[in-house]
């Protein structure tokens, strides 16, 4: 039996981890949430555990999400990576795809989240 | 005026959306209004027109924007404090315990306002073919007399006022954007280059 995916979750709004955590879980129960309140936070979670996927905010305190992706995609290459924000302008998605960073748009539903969780195939 | 209430319009309709999205009903807009004012006519106008009185406490949601392109803005989301909880019990739905939303108002209204800010001003952003780069939101209570206190004196401002209401609770919302003279010329040339109109000092050809 193959273990249970671990997903981390980075955004600085509390209610935003809370939201997307608790749509995921009803979803899969299975799967393993950890989070952090900013890139740094999620660094050093990092030391010590390698999720399937991570899920980033963009604007966040300290690093962005794209400057945390991007420090991702060096030490973790296997990561699948995600960002979920509502800074939807063109030039944002654009570095996301070229960073081979999926782009899901807030707010947090049922849609976008079964969107992000079908990454982890 | 004309192609900036289109370009508000196309903006802040994406906002509404969001915002729909967000507290899980539907929302109607009003018709957005465009004027440029004083920072004490405009006081003068929001004591005034408050339903609750010039004493009504608003939340008021702010984030600064610089564009690439030249101009930078404030960008206020403001709607009436009594309606706070509400909006954040529809964001983290309806199993919340009181205290839990309660615990994270200030954190979820934060999220609120910079999720429908962003929609707003990435659809402008896109619009005008520009990057903005913002601030993070800082949410504060105020009075309609103090509402603008952090602003000068001297600053014109651009309102755009759209009624964002949750029929079903009888709520309204509004945005409003802040600009300097400068950043309002730069903001309309851009505008005139949507709409292919003569651009700020241009003549409009006979």
């Amino acid at each position: 039996m193959s273990l249970p995916a671990t997903i981390l979750l980075v955004d600085d709004s509390r209610a935003s981890r809370m939201l997307c955590a608790s749509v995921m879980r009803s979803m899969r129960p299975d799967l393993q949430l950890i989070e952090a309140g900013d890139g740094a936070a999620a660094l050093a979670l990092l030391e010590g555990v390698c999720p399937d996927l991570a899920v980033l905010d963009m604007n966040m305190p300290g690093i962005s999400g794209l400057e945390l992706a991007e420090k991702l995609r060096g030490s973790h290459p296997d990561m699948k990576l995600a960002l979920l924000t509502a800074n939807a302008q063109d030039a944002i998605q654009r570095r996301a795809a070229d960073l081979g960073v999926r782009f899901f748009r807030k707010p947090i539903g049922e849609a976008v989240i079964a969107d992000i969780l079908a990454l982890l195939g | 005026m004309d192609a900036l209430t289109e370009a508000f319009n196309l903006s802040l309709g994406e906002a509404a959306n969001t915002f729909s999205a967000i507290v899980r009903e539907e929302i109607e807009l009003s018709v957005p209004t465009i004027e440029i004012v004083s920072r004490e006519e405009l006081t003068l106008r929001l004591e005034s027109t408050q339903p609750g009185g010039a004493s009504e406490r608003l939340c008021r949601i702010n984030q600064h924007f610089d564009a690439t392109s030249g101009f930078q803005t404030d960008a206020l989301l403001l709607f009436p404090e009594h309606g706070s909880l509400e909006i954040v019990r529809r964001m983290l739905g309806d199993d919340t315990s009181i205290e839990h939303i309660t615990e994270l108002e200030q954190d979820a209204l934060a999220e609120i306002g910079n999720i429908i800010i962003n929609s707003c001003m990435s659809s402008l952003a896109n619009l005008f073919g520009t990057e903005m780069s913002g601030s993070l939101p800082r949410v504060q209570s105020r009075t309609a007399r103090t509402l603008l206190d952090d602003k000068a004196a001297t600053d014109v401002i651009l309102v755009v006022r759209i009624g964002m209401t949750m029929a079903a609770h009888n709520l309204s919302g509004f945005v409003l954007f802040i600009m300097d003279v400068p950043s309002i010329e730069h903001f309309m040339d851009q505008v005139s280059r949507l709409f292919r109109l003569p651009q700020h000092g241009e003549s409009q050809p006979s």
